[in-house]
């Protein structure tokens, strides 16, 4: 079975991607007869490229003159998969990899399917697991139709290295591409930058149990304290008390810290998603029957507000306490 | 000589320790008003006199110190445990008060297996003590649906009923014992004794006083066995409110206590999604629980009585015994609340009274009728209907719920323009006919002006304990007695 | 403009408690005694295009609303609530209730299309995933079907200038993209600050939902038999549950004090990096 991989050069959580896809690979253990990249860029050709755990066949550089346009890019590999015809098309899993490898397998009469946790080629039968039923149950599908476009699920972050290209095996696609007719004006404005989150050891994520912004700005402000970022459950972020970029869960950010702090979140399938890699996982809710103490290590029933507050004092007295001892041991060397 | 706001603090941190009285400016906002003026206070304004402290009490001593030097000094109280309070009970209206909170004195003092008796200061939490005592295979009985927030001290003061009660009985027979401190410090302890004839029962001077009479710092109530596991839900889907009365009043005459018994209009239905199995269509449900054999025979029973009734339409009980394990007030909830109330200026409340047999559809009827014909504002109204929740042999209570979009009015004029004005109604069309305006809230601040109306001659016996235990009036001025 | 929101009405999955999740040999999770609620991207999907319908109120082509939904029934109660907030027409879709349409969005993507250009829409709108799927395809299988262009992430729209385009944010990588597209389009809506969730009713507004009709449509209507109905793309093989749950320490502790205590001497202390 021959496979291609489809990256843009472009997205700022490249490495991650690659790390997903890489993921994916390795638990896969089925060798392809081949695996190729193909990677777009829209500026600068690029030089260094991300670490794909396979050994690729060859790379294709494709420039993309309209980097918001998916037909730009639909239009491309749909004369590649013509050119050099596929069997698997693997994506990557963000809103652009999903919408590629749905309407690029529509177009070539393939199955598609998106947030793809595990992939094997059983005796010439493709098998996906996937989650359904708002991430409360996985399921497992057979793929009818080749080519198949797969767009793989989110991971924790652990981002690949970049390496240098290999020049020899790389070749450089350009395409006439039409200008988008549809779209009269376009403006980017950045948002808000990317956290902390993704690789951070500590992470105290708040819930709808918080109440009001007051309370998380306070416990934002907890957080600063003990050191460490600071995530939002969907409802926190959605009532605009925390920013959208600290939202954690299906839709958001997938975290897998040392240690996460669950405050006051209820523990849906969709947000449990978001933290069941951590290593360890404190849970403070004022429900005991609350979900999220089933995938907890250790709960606390009590007022999420109280509980932070005595934490950070305690946590406060510790760091006071190594600091003085420090300060003693540097007294009685001089 | 009144006290400045300044010396009123400083004298209390003598008292109490300066740690123990609270002066940040959000906390006292916070502490001015419950749950009757949500509106307003979730954009910001607060429109009650901020009061001067927030006590936080360590012990009934510290309660008796600080009531003598309010008492003294006549400065106004407001008695406050877990602030659940939904009828303006918790509002400081007058300058300088201070709010006694009881919160920390949150011990469950003990539970006493043999007698089957728990005691609780209280500032302990209902859900708390709940969940402590389910575990050892009891239950209090009570589960109103704050229970997740509520304390035991607030529980207690206000007369408050649970979702169980027409088996288990509303707080006023699970209280045996109480301790509580006087305006002038006295502290009584009333002693737990299973019934006796020794002069009149003076627990009720106590229970419902709604801090007007008094500081509640300990409770004992009786507990129950727990048996979750013959709990049986049943529900019928019906054409009016009229039958439904009808059928709950035959199921309590003849002797069957569910613990829950409840009958909603169609209206109050579709917020709790039963339209989605029961379209346009009164449902009308029970509980039954207690051991095997009690809680089978009285499923049985009912079910006999309901099904006599060809109108009566069976639901699936899978439906309602879901719906209701998600009923009870958590954070979460309230937090949904106030930023769909923040968002869309669109706001729920709820007005409950209660009355016999016989006026119950005709209070019902009236109140829908007079709001629908009368009030002014009915177009930005979006949801009215009711329920009734609690059951007994002569009568059943009933909650009218109404929501509503406030248009073209400042947050604090939404009292005035909405609220109130729909209370109002209510409670007319229900002390014409004959029933009580509150069934379990507690007047609290608003319904006063009705108060004398309510108790008719009996007013002089609810007076006179006013006379008697608050002659300075210094305990929650304008909560259950009108300002004159 | 005429405009069509689809939506899928969902179980309220936080009301399953971890003993729920069973299933038949047909790999059918019973939620039967479970409310239904819209699944929330599709409620801003609704709510937006609610607003946007007001911008156009007093333009030369004013909007003219349809909701649709791909359902056995239990959305009709859906329908009603959307014409009482401001839905011109209600659409359901109906097929023959034995199909499995769980995983199929190429089949609801048809079903979709043929009404839209039955119809004549020129701006489809729809929640970027939900359902027991939880596919996120359905919008993007639209788009190709019917030929449009088609954002995705959309966190808002508005009226632009000119009465054939429309202004549409939407969420790109680290960035929010603001474009003026001329229509037709098809929308697919991400976390929308500005309208997360759907209006409320008045009861007049209700009363007289309850005298309009809903446009009951049917596979067959479309010009879809059954067998194009079924599942080619994929099949399912089978369904698994959560892993066994963690079993959680409980902390002890009366105050919140000695609870925090505990928490650190126990677990923290080692954990954290001070």
């Amino acid at each position: 079975m021959k496979a291609a991989i489809v990256l843009s050069f472009d997205i700022t959580s490249l490495q991650q991607q690659v790390h997903e896809i890489n993921v994916m690979l390795n638990n896969m253990g089925t060798r392809f007869s081949s695996v190729e990249l193909w990677l777009f860029y829209h500026d600068q050709q690029p030089e260094f490229l991300p670490e794909i755990s396979c050994p690729l066949s060859d790379i294709k550089l494709i420039k993309v003159e309209y980097a918001h346009s998916p037909e730009s890019y639909l239009y491309s590999l749909v004369y590649l998969m013509g050119q050099y015809p596929m069997d698997l098309l693997m994506f990557s899993s963000d809103g652009l990899g999903e919408e590629l490898a749905t309407r690029l397998a529509y177009r070539l009469n393939g199955s598609s399917v998106l947030k793809v946790e595990d992939c094997s080629l059983t005796s010439a039968r493709l098998e996906i697991i996937k989650p359904v039923y708002g991430n409360n149950l996985t399921a497992r599908f057979v793929l009818e139709s080749s080519p198949y476009c797969l767009s793989v699920a989110k991971q924790p972050c652990r981002p690949v290295n970049m390496i240098p290209c290999e020049l020899l095996k790389m070749e450089t696609i350009t395409l006439d591409q039409t200008q988008p007719w549809w779209v009269k004006e376009s403006l980017t404005i950045l948002d808000q930058p990317k956290t902390g989150l993704a690789d951070a050891d500590l992470v105290l994520v708040v819930g709808q149990g918080a109440n009001n912004k007051e309370t998380v700005d306070v416990l934002q402000g907890i957080a600063n304290t003990i050191g460490a970022e600071f995530g939002a459950s969907r409802p926190v972020v959605m009532n605009a008390w925390a920013d959208m970029n600290r939202l954690i869960g299906a839709s958001g950010l997938i975290i897998s810290p040392k240690l996460c702090i669950a405050a006051g979140v209820s523990g849906t399938g969709v947000f449990s998603v978001g933290i069941k890699s951590s290593e360890f996982i404190v849970a403070i809710n004022i429900d005991s029957k609350a979900r999220i103490f089933q995938i907890a290590d250790v709960g606390i029933v009590g007022d999420l507000a109280t509980v932070l507050l005595e934490l950070e004092k305690v946590i406060l007295v510790e760091k006071d306490k190594k600091d003085s001892s420090h300060g003693c041991i540097e007294d009685t060397t001089q | 000589m009144t006290l400045t706001r300044e010396a009123i603090v400083e004298h209390l941190k003598n008292i109490v320790g300066k740690e123990r009285v609270i002066t940040d400016e959000q906390v006292l906002k916070e502490n001015s008003h419950d749950r009757y003026k949500k509106f307003e206070t979730i954009f910001g304004v607060y429109s009650t006199p901020i009061p001067a402290a927030v006590v936080k009490l360590a012990d009934t001593n510290q309660v008796s110190d600080v009531l003598k030097f309010l008492n003294e000094n006549k400065i106004n109280s407001v008695a406050k445990t877990g602030g659940t309070a939904t009828e303006g009970g918790l509002e400081t209206i007058v300058e300088n008060s201070v709010v006694l909170d009881g919160s920390q004195m949150n011990q469950i003092i003990k539970i006493d297996e043999t007698n089957m008796l728990a005691t609780a200061q209280c500032g302990v939490n209902l859900g708390e003590l709940e969940d402590r005592l389910r575990e050892q295979g009891f239950t209090t009985g009570h589960s109103p649906q704050s229970k997740p927030l509520a304390h035991m001290g607030g529980l207690v003061a206000t007369r408050s009923i649970g979702q169980f009660s027409t088996l288990y009985g509303a707080i006023e027979d699970m209280v045996i014992g109480l301790e509580a401190v006087f305006p002038n410090g006295e502290i009584t302890r009333i002693k737990n004794v299973p019934r006796r004839s020794c002069g009149p029962d003076i627990r009720h001077v106590i229970i419902g006083n709604e801090g007007a009479l008094c500081y509640i710092t300990e409770v004992t109530v009786k507990i129950y066995r727990y048996f979750p596991e013959n709990n049986e839900f049943l529900a019928w889907a019906l054409d009016d409110m009229s039958l439904g009365f009808e059928v709950l009043r035959e199921v309590m005459v003849e002797g069957y206590r569910p613990s829950v018994a409840r009958l909603y209009d169609a209206e109050d239905g579709v917020q709790h999604s039963f339209d989605q199995f029961a379209p346009d269509k009164c449902v009308l449900m029970f509980m039954a629980e207690g051991n095997e054999h009690m809680a089978r025979a009285t499923a049985q029973g009912i079910a006999e009585i309901v099904e006599k009734h060809e109108e009566c339409r069976k639901i699936d009980s899978r439906l309602i015994e879901n719906w209701f394990n998600h009923l009870n007030w958590g954070p979460e909830k309230i937090a949904e609340e106030r930023e769909l109330i923040r968002k869309n200026f669109h706001i729920g409340f709820t007005t409950e009274v209660s009355g016999n047999w016989d006026c119950i559809n005709t209070i019902y009827e009236n109140a829908i009728k007079r709001i629908r014909e009368e009030y002014p504002h009915i177009e930005d109204l979006t949801m009215l209907g009711g329920h009734s929740s609690h059951s007994y042999q002569t009568g059943t209570n009933l909650y009218f719920v109404y929501d509503y979009d406030v248009k073209d009015c400042k947050p604090e004029e939404e009292i005035n323009k909405y609220h109130i004005a729909l209370n109002a109604l209510i409670v007319e069309e229900t002390l014409k006919a004959g029933g009580s305006m509150v069934h379990h809230h507690g007047i609290g601040k608003y319904r006063t002006s009705w108060t004398k109306q309510e108790h008719g001659s009996a007013y002089y016996i609810l007076k006179g304990l006013k006379d008697q235990f608050d002659p300075n009036g210094i305990m929650n001025t304008g909560t259950i007695y009108p300002v004159e | 403009m005429k405009i069509a929101v689809c939506f899928k009405i969902i179980a309220d999955y936080d009301r399953l408690s971890h003993k729920d999740w069973e299933w038949d040999e047909r790999h059918f999770v019973d939620m039967s005694f479970v409310r239904r609620v819209f699944n929330c991207f599709d409620e801003s999907a609704l709510e937006t295009s609610l607003k946007l319908s007001r911008q156009l109120e007093n333009v030369s082509d004013p909007a003219e609303l349809t909701a649709i939904t791909v359902d056995d029934g239990q959305g009709d109660l859906f329908l009603k609530h959307l014409m009482a907030v401001g839905y011109d027409h209600a659409v359901r879709i109906c097929c023959n209730n034995r199909l499995d349409l769980r995983f199929n969005p190429l089949v609801i993507s048809h079903l979709i299309s043929r009404y839209i250009k039955q119809e004549g829409q020129k701006l489809v709108v729809l929640g970027m995933q939900g359902g027991e799927g939880d596919n996120g395809q359905t919008g993007f299988l639209v788009a190709e079907q019917l030929g449009w262009p088609c954002i995705r992430e959309v966190i808002d729209v508005v009226m632009a200038e000119s009465p054939d385009c429309l202004k549409v944010k939407s969420r790109i990588d680290g960035a929010i993209l603001k474009q003026t597209i001329k229509l037709p389009m098809v929308l697919i809506m991400g976390h929308s600050l500005n309208s997360p969730y759907l209006r409320v009713p008045t009861l007049k507004q209700k009363l007289n939902a309850k005298k309009k009709q809903l446009t009951i449509l049917s596979n067959i209507d479309l010009g879809l038999d059954n067998e194009a109905l079924l599942n080619k793309d994929k099949t399912l093989m089978d369904l698994h549950g959560q892993k066994p749950g963690k079993s959680c320490a409980f902390l002890e502790g009366k105050t919140a004090q000695e609870q925090a205590q505990c928490l650190y001497d126990r677990y923290l202390k080692e954990r954290l990096s001070l």
